[in-house]
C-alpha cells in the first residue's frame, strides 16, 4: 500500500479541494436524494421511538426473549453496531500512526460513522436492563444503597469500555473538525451559519502555534484511541467467553471478535462511501485506490474470521466433549442452521471474490459484497448468541427464540437513527477532512 | 566498508559455529544413549525454538511484500537467509520421529474420542504435509515468485496452527485452547524479528551491510518488535483470563501445572521478560534508534522465547520439577550453532549479491 497511483486525482488544487468539499454544505442546494433519504431515515427513527416507548410502558415482555434465551436481539444488535464502529477508529488512529496517507479522505465520515454506531449500540443494553432508569447503578459511584457493581462481570467492563470509547471517539472527531469548522466560519455567507460555525471552531485562527499544539494533541489522541480498537471488542467477546457455555467459552474469541469488528466496519465504510462519492461527485477524492485498499483490509480481516469458524468447528470435535460437539452439530443442522449457512455463504464464500483485482475495481460488485458482509456479520452474532443459549446441557430446559415485531422495529429503528444522524452530518459538516486532503495535493510546477 | 570483505569475517564466524555445533551435538548424542527420554524432550524444545525463527522469517518476507515499508528493504537479506535454513530444520526433526512414543502420551494410551486425529500414521501424514507446504513456500519466495505472499500467509497460518496442536497441545491430550495457533504465530513473528534485529545490529556494527541502514530503519523494526510483544501478551492474557474465569477441570489443570507452586516463578519471569520489561523499554524512541540497545532488547526477547517454549512444553512431563537439564542447554546451543552456520552461508551469498 506504499507506492502506487496518487491518492487523490492529480488535477485538484488547494482551492478546488476546499470548494469541492465545502460546496456540499455551504453553497449547493439540498439535493432531492438527500431529502428523500433523510425522510425515510427519520420515519424509521420515529418507529424506533414508538418501539422504545412501548417497551417502557409494557416491559421487556414485548420482546421475544425468555428463559432459556434471555439474550436475544438486544445483544446481537449491540455487538453488530459496536463492531461497525471499529473501522472508523482504525482508520483515524492506527492508519495515522502508520502514516498511511490514503486515510485522509475517508477518516472524517468514518469517524462520524463510529460515533453514530456506538450510539446505536449503547441503546440496546440500556433497553435490555428491564429498569433502564437505574442504568447509573452500573457505575461504581459511592452510593447509599450498598449494591456495588460486580467487578468480576465483563458486563460491567462493557460499561467502562463503551463509555471510554465513545468519549475518546467524540474528542478525536471534534478536534479533527476544528480547522475545517474555521474554514466554514470564514466561507459562510449567512449570518447564522457564521455564528454557529464560529462558536464551534473555538477561536481557531490557524496560527503556527495553533497548528503546533494541534499536531501534538491529535497524535496523543491517536495514541489513546489505538488500544481502544482492540479493547472494546475484546471486552465484548469476554461477555461470552468468560461463561462456560459451549460455543461461547473459547479462548479464540477476543482476536476473532476484534477481526470481525474491523471487517464489518470496513464493509460499512464501503457501503457509505460508494453512494456518497457518486452522489456528490467526489470520485476524485475517494479514488479507486481507497476502495481497493479497503477491500484488501476487508479480505484480510474476513479471512481471520473464517479462520475462527474453522477453529470453532475443529475444536468442538477435538475437545471430545459431548456438549461441545452437540453445540456444533446443532449449529449446522439445528433449527437455526439457515443462519449459520447463510453466514458461511456471506463471510466465507462471497468475500473470496475480493482476491481478484478486477472485483476490487468493480464498484457495484464491491458495494454488493460489502452489503453481504454486513448481513453475514449480523447473522454470525445471531447464531453465536442463539445456538449456545437455546439448547444447553439440559435437554428438559431447551427452548426456541422467535423475535417479535417489536424486536424488528427496534433494530430497524436504530438503522434509521444511524442514517438520520449521518444525513444531518453530511448536510451540516464537511464530510471529508479539507485541511488534510489539501496536504495531499501535488504541488504544481 | 572497504577494508573488510564480507567473506572473511563471516567465514571465520561460520567455521567457529560449525566446529562448536559438532562438539555440542556430539554431546547431545551421548545424552541420547545416556537418557533417551530427556534427550527427546530437550530436542523438542530446542527444535521448536529454531523452527520459529525459520518459519517466522518466511512469514516476514511475505508480510513485507504485502505491506511494504522501509524496514523490509533493510532486513530482507537476513529474513531470506533465515528462511532458507528450512532444509536443516526439517533434517533436525528426524530424530524426534524415533522419540514420538516417549513424548506423546496418546500413543501409549489412545484417547478414544480423539483417536481419528491423534494416531501415529495420520500424525506423520500431517507432518509431511506441513513440511511440503513450507518447502514449497520457501522455494517460491526464494525464486522471487512474490505473488505467493497473500495465499502463502493463509497457508502458513493454517499449517502452523495444526502443527502447534500436533506438536505441543497433544502433549497434554485432554487440554484444548482455540487460541493456540495465533499464539504460535505471534511467537514465531516475535522470534524472527528479534533474531533479525540481533543479526542486523551485528552486521551494521561490522560494516557488512551493502545498503545504508539508519536509525529510521531500526525504529521501524523496533516498532514491529513492540507490536509482536503486545500481540503475544494480548493473546496470552486473553487465554489466561478466559480459562481462569471458566475454571473447568480439563482446562485450568494446564495452568495449575504451569502457574502452580513449582512453576510459578517461571510464569512470573515470562511476564517480566516477555512482556513488561521489553514493553517499557521499547516505548522509548531513543532505544529504538540505537542498533546496540535494540539488539540487547531483542536478545532478551529471544531468551524469553526459549523460556516460553520451555514453559509450554516441559510442565507436561514434569509438573512439579521446574528444572533445566544439561541437555536442554546443549540441544538449544548445538542446534543453534549449526543453524547459524548455515544462516551465515546463505547470508554471505545475499550480501555479496546485493553488493555487486
Amino acid at each position: 500500500m506504499g507506492s502506487g497511483p496518487p491518492v487523490i486525482e492529480p488535477s485538484y488544487t488547494v482551492a478546488t479541494v476546499t470548494d469541492k468539499i465545502s460546496s456540499v454544505v455551504l453553497t449547493r442546494r439540498t439535493p432531492v436524494g438527500w431529502i428523500i433519504g433523510f425522510s425515510v431515515a427519520l420515519l424509521l427513527t420515529m418507529t424506533f421511538l414508538t418501539a422504545v416507548l412501548t417497551l417502557f410502558a409494557a416491559g421487556i415482555g414485548i420482546w421475544g426473549v425468555n428463559v432459556p434465551v434471555a439474550w436475544g436481539f438486544a445483544i446481537i444488535n449491540f455487538v453488530w453496531w459496536i463492531g461497525i464502529g471499529h473501522a472508523g477508529t482504525l482508520i483515524s488512529a492506527i492508519l495515522l500512526l502508520m502514516q498511511q496517507k490514503w486515510r485522509q479522505s475517508i477518516n472524517r465520515f468514518a469517524e462520524a460513522m463510529t460515533l453514530f454506531a456506538v450510539l446505536c449500540a449503547a441503546v440496546f443494553p440500556l433497553l435490555h436492563l428491564g429498569r433502564p432508569k437505574f442504568f447509573y447503578w452500573l457505575f461504581p459511584y459511592p452510593s447509599l444503597h450498598g449494591v456495588p457493581p460486580q467487578f468480576r462481570s465483563p458486563l460491567v467492563w462493557d460499561v467502562f469500555a463503551v463509555a471510554t470509547y465513545f468519549t475518546v471517539s467524540l474528542l478525536f472527531w471534534y478536534v479533527g473538525l476544528l480547522p475545517d469548522l474555521a474554514t466554514f466560519r470564514d466561507c459562510a455567507k449567512r449570518k447564522l451559519a457564521k455564528i454557529v460555525y464560529g462558536v464551534l471552531a473555538m477561536g481557531w485562527r490557524g496560527s503556527a502555534i495553533h497548528w503546533h499544539r494541534y499536531d501534538t494533541a491529535y497524535l496523543l489522541l491517536a495514541g489513546l484511541a489505538t488500544p481502544l480498537v482492540v479493547s472494546v471488542h475484546t471486552v465484548v467477546s469476554f461477555d461470552f467467553a468468560t461463561s462456560i457455555l459451549p460455543g461461547w467459552h473459547t479462548t479464540l474469541f477476543p482476536p476473532y471478535f476484534v477481526a470481525g469488528a474491523i471487517y464489518s466496519g470496513f464493509a460499512m465504510v464501503l457501503v457509505l462511501a460508494i453512494p456518497l462519492r457518486a452522489a456528490y461527485g467526489l470520485e476524485g477524492l475517494i479514488t479507486p485506490r481507497h476502495l481497493d485498499n479497503m477491500a484488501k483490509i476487508m479480505l484480510a480481516t474476513g479471512l481471520i474470521v473464517d479462520y475462527g469458524y474453522v477453529m470453532e468447528a475443529f475444536f468442538a470435535w477435538y475437545s471430545g466433549n459431548e456438549a461441545e460437539r452437540f453445540m456444533m452439530i446443532n449449529r449446522m443442522i439445528g433449527p437455526y442452521a439457515p443462519a449459520f449457512w447463510a453466514t458461511i455463504a456471506c463471510n466465507g464464500l462471497a468475500i473470496l471474490a475480493l482476491w481478484f483485482p478486477r472485483v476490487r475495481r468493480n464498484v457495484p460488485a464491491l458495494f454488493g459484497i460489502a452489503l453481504l458482509v454486513l448481513v453475514g456479520m449480523w447473522l454470525e452474532r445471531f447464531f453465536i448468541v442463539l445456538t449456545s443459549l437455546h439448547r444447553d446441557f439440559l435437554p428438559s430446559s431447551w427452548g426456541m427464540y422467535y423475535p417479535t415485531i417489536w424486536d424488528w422495529a427496534t433494530f430497524a429503528g436504530t438503522i434509521g437513527l444511524f442514517f438520520t444522524l449521518l444525513f444531518l452530518f453530511i448536510r451540516f459538516l464537511p464530510l471529508i477532512s479539507m485541511f488534510e486532503v489539501r496536504a495531499l495535493v501535488e504541488p504544481k510546477t | 566498508m572497504e577494508t573488510v570483505t564480507p567473506g572473511r569475517s563471516l567465514d571465520r564466524l561460520q567455521r567457529w559455529m560449525l566446529g562448536a555445533s559438532f562438539v555440542l551435538l556430539a554431546a547431545c548424542g551421548v545424552g541420547l544413549l545416556w537418557t533417551p527420554t530427556q534427550f527427546f524432550r530437550s530436542w523438542l524444545v530446542a527444535w521448536l525454538f529454531w523452527l520459529a525463527i525459520t518459519l517466522g522469517s518466511a512469514a516476514a518476507v511475505m508480510l513485507h511484500h504485502l505491506a511494504d515499508g522501509a524496514w523490509g528493504r533493510a532486513a530482507r537479506p537476513v529474513f531470506e537467509s533465515a528462511m532458507l535454513t528450512l532444509p536443516l530444520v526439517a533434517f533436525l526433526f528426524v530424530p524426534l520421529l524415533f522419540g514420538l512414543e516417549r513424548l506423546y502420551p496418546w500413543i501409549r494410551d489412545p484417547v478414544q474420542e480423539k483417536a481419528p486425529y491423534l494416531n501415529v500414521p495420520f500424525f506423520l501424514v500431517r507432518t509431511a504435509v506441513y513440511f511440503a507446504v513450507w518447502f514449497a513456500l520457501v522455494r517460491l519466495l526464494d525464486r522471487r515468485h512474490l505473488l505467493v505472499s497473500a495465499p502463502g500467509l493463509v497457508l502458513y497460518g493454517l499449517t502452523i496452527t495444526f502443527a502447534s496442536i500436533d506438536w505441543v497441545m497433544s502433549l497434554e491430550p485432554h487440554w484444548t485452547s482455540t487460541i493456540i495457533g495465533l499464539h504460535f504465530i505471534a511467537g514465531q513473528g516475535l522470534s524472527s524479528f528479534a533474531a533479525a534485529l540481533v543479526a542486523l545490529a551485528f552486521l551494521a556494527r561490522a560494516r557488512l551491510l551493502p545498503i545504508e541502514v539508519n536509525a529510521s530503519h531500526f525504529r521501524a523494526l523496533g516498532n514491529l518488535l513492540l507490536m509482536f510483544v503486545l500481540l503475544w501478551a494480548y493473546l496470552s492474557y486473553s487465554q489466561l483470563l478466559i480459562i481462569w474465569s471458566g475454571n473447568l477441570p480439563e482446562e485450568i489443570s494446564w495452568y495449575l501445572r504451569r502457574a502452580g507452586p513449582s512453576w510459578r516463578w517461571v510464569a512470573l519471569a515470562l511476564v517480566g521478560l516477555h512482556f513488561a520489561i521489553p514493553f517499557f523499554v521499547l516505548l522509548s524512541r531513543r532505544v529504538k534508534e540505537q542498533a546496540g540497545w535494540l539488539a540487547v532488547v531483542a536478545a532478551v526477547l529471544l531468551l524469553a522465547r526459549a523460556v516460553d517454549i520451555f514453559w509450554l512444553v516441559v510442565p507436561a512431563f514434569q509438573p512439579d520439577r521446574p528444572v533445566i537439564h544439561g541437555l536442554d542447554v546443549l540441544a538449544l546451543l548445538g542446534m543453534g550453532a549449526l543453524w547459524i552456520a548455515l544462516f551465515l552461508r546463505h547470508l554471505k551469498g545475499r550480501l555479496a549479491y546485493a553488493r555487486s
